[in-house]
């Protein structure tokens, strides 16, 4: 054997012999380490069935989101509507379209199923982008006109500008106490402008413009905090859509609760309003200016409306 | 007579169709055309144009009764600067608005308002001149209950009726402000009368009836606005900021305390 691996005709052979073996065990390899780490981990646990309580306990940890980047939409679309003595109101040829940062899909809508407050439902909330460099704008217009009366009026068109949501968000869930929807709403807002125009969206000469509109939560002193007002909260201060039903027969029912102090401080959260700039502009009556407008503190504590039949 | 297989497809049938059908009968009902005609859809929104001294205006109201607490605090409309008396630097500076009260009754605590509207106005084309949009106002077709109120500067026509130390009968009126039409006006007066300062809140409506005249206005110029659901023809509202408030009010104090109105606790 010896002198078979050292004889010069037997040498080729056996290094042929020594590779191919090699081969076989490289092959091999991630097979054994495989079995090893088995052998180390134990065997697998057996499935064990879910008693009612733990199933009930089990809750989604997924969700969804959305991004608009970059939507942009136009067309020749007219929404009216017509109440039951026959007027109406219309909104034509909405456009809209939104800019955004240099990074896409970095801060979409979220949509979430989240635990509620002790003792409540669950919570179906849709969280707006942070944005909290307000990159994401939007560009609005439409035409809109008034028929009643027995004349149709065309009022010209409404031009939003640089319009940025700031965070905020809506919430739906189940009312504590009445039939219908729980809901919630926190909203920040910046309008760069808001311009109604006569003569058209492209017809800035005539126009009556509210510039630098600012709504969002405020401190004691009136301040704005940079966060989203809160105007109504599933648990600390509920909202309530549903059909009211009184001597008159159903209604249609929205409202804002008492603040509950069971799940929050008991007050109504403050917002502001401020308007930076009021003005009119007008080749035939000449422009006005009636400067900056504010109200530094809203609270709405209770809110009940009841729509008639 | 039936065969053991017909028999089979018989029962089969009829326990598809019981499965079917069972339910569905549960949920719906047929209408008959007497029922379906008296099904009307409900209006939220109503709507009106009129006309009314040269101007055109377009109406569009909330078709709604409105139960409501609120707080409203550093109001400031119309900073702009006005030539001859300029006041305090704005058309209106309201440093407190609440309604409701929360040291009455149940009943104070609420203010209840009917159809809020916001009404946009124009000038008529005439000759060829492009339409022109002159302004807006917002306002309420009623409004009843106790509103808390401090005013520094009123730019409108405002009434308020009270009662004095001795008795007898006084009054805050903006139009008893001679020098200014009641732009900027900073509620003085010459007794006997009630001063704006100590008026601390107004009841709004009284045993005929809620307040009928509540709107601000914000105009390009002078609108005189139509006679609104009391039937009196409003003062003319003028350039700026304008508030219009007269029908029933009475003053809650005249030592200008303003009532609290906390949340209720729950």
């Amino acid at each position: 054997m010896t002198d078979h691996l050292h004889s010069p005709c037997a040498r080729p052979r056996g290094m042929a012999a020594r590779s191919a073996l090699r081969k076989r065990w490289r092959a091999a390899l991630p097979l054994l380490l495989a079995l090893a780490a088995a052998f180390v981990a134990g065997p697998a646990p057996a499935m064990q069935p879910l008693a009612d309580g733990e199933l009930s306990a089990v809750r989604g940890r997924d969700g969804v989101s959305f991004d608009l980047n970059g939507f942009a939409m136009s067309g020749d679309v007219r929404v009216t509507y017509i109440a039951p003595n026959g007027a109406s109101i219309y909104r034509g040829n909405l456009s809209a379209s939104r800019s955004d940062s240099s990074d896409p899909f970095s801060d979409p809508y979220r949509i979430d199923i989240v635990p509620g407050a002790p003792g409540m439902a669950d919570v179906m909330q849709l969280m707006f982008p942070a944005n909290s460099l307000g990159e994401q704008r939007w560009q609005f217009a439409y035409d809109w006109g008034v028929q009643a009366n027995g004349v149709l009026r065309d009022n010209g068109a409404v031009v939003m500008d640089d319009f940025i949501y700031r965070g905020g968000g809506l919430q739906f869930s189940t009312p504590q106490y009445t039939d219908g929807i729980a809901w919630g709403a926190a909203l920040r807002v910046d309008i760069g402008q808001l311009a109604y125009r006569p003569m058209g969206r492209a017809d800035a000469s005539e126009q009556m413009a509210f510039k630098n509109i600012q709504l969002g939560a405020v401190d004691a002193n009136g301040n704005f905090t940079g966060g989203p007002w809160q105007l109504a909260h599933v648990a600390s201060q509920p909202g309530i859509l549903n059909a009211y039903n009184d001597a008159d027969g159903p209604r249609l029912h929205l409202a804002i609760d008492w603040p509950d102090a069971r799940h929050g401080d008991g007050a109504a959260p403050a917002g502001g309003l401020a308007i930076g700039n009021l003005s009119f502009s007008s080749t035939a009556g000449g422009n006005v200016d009636l400067g900056s407008s504010r109200i530094g503190s809203m609270q709405i504590q209770y809110l009940d409306i009841k729509f008639r039949r | 007579m039936l065969t053991i297989k017909q028999a089979r497809r018989a029962l089969a049938l009829f326990a598809c169709t019981a499965c079917v059908s069972h339910p569905a009968q549960a949920q719906l009902q047929p209408m008959t055309e007497e029922d379906m005609s008296r099904v009307r859809g409900q209006g939220l929104i109503e709507m009106s144009n009129t006309t009314y001294g040269g101007y055109d205006f377009s109406r569009v109201a909330l078709d709604a009764d409105i139960t409501l607490n609120a707080n409203f605090r550093s109001t400031r409309l119309g900073e702009y600067t006005v030539a001859g008396r300029n006041g305090l630097g704005a058309d209106i500076d309201m440093p407190l608005l609440q309604f409701g009260r929360s040291d009455g009754t149940e009943a104070q605590r609420y203010v209840h308002i009917t159809n809020p509207y916001i009404e946009f106005v124009y000038k008529s084309a005439a000759n060829g001149a492009p339409r022109e949009v002159i302004g807006m106002r917002l306002g309420f077709d009623t409004i009843s209950g106790d509103v808390g109120l401090k005013l520094n500067t009123l730019s409108g026509s405002m009434r308020v009726a009270g009662t004095a130390a001795d008795g007898s009968a006084i009054a805050m009126d903006s139009r008893t402000d001679l020098a200014g039409g009641g732009k900027r006006w900073d509620g003085a007066c010459t007794a006997p009368c009630l001063p704006m300062a100590q008026v601390g809140g107004v009841t709004a409506g009284d045993a005929a009836g809620p307040s009928r005249d509540f709107w601000i206005s914000l105009l390009k110029n002078g609108v005189q606005f139509a006679p609104g659901a009391n039937g009196q023809a409003p003062d003319m509202a003028q350039a700026g900021v304008w508030l219009n408030w007269r029908d029933k009010l009475t003053a809650i104090t005249t030592n200008g305390a303003t009532p609290p109105n906390l949340p209720k606790v729950r």
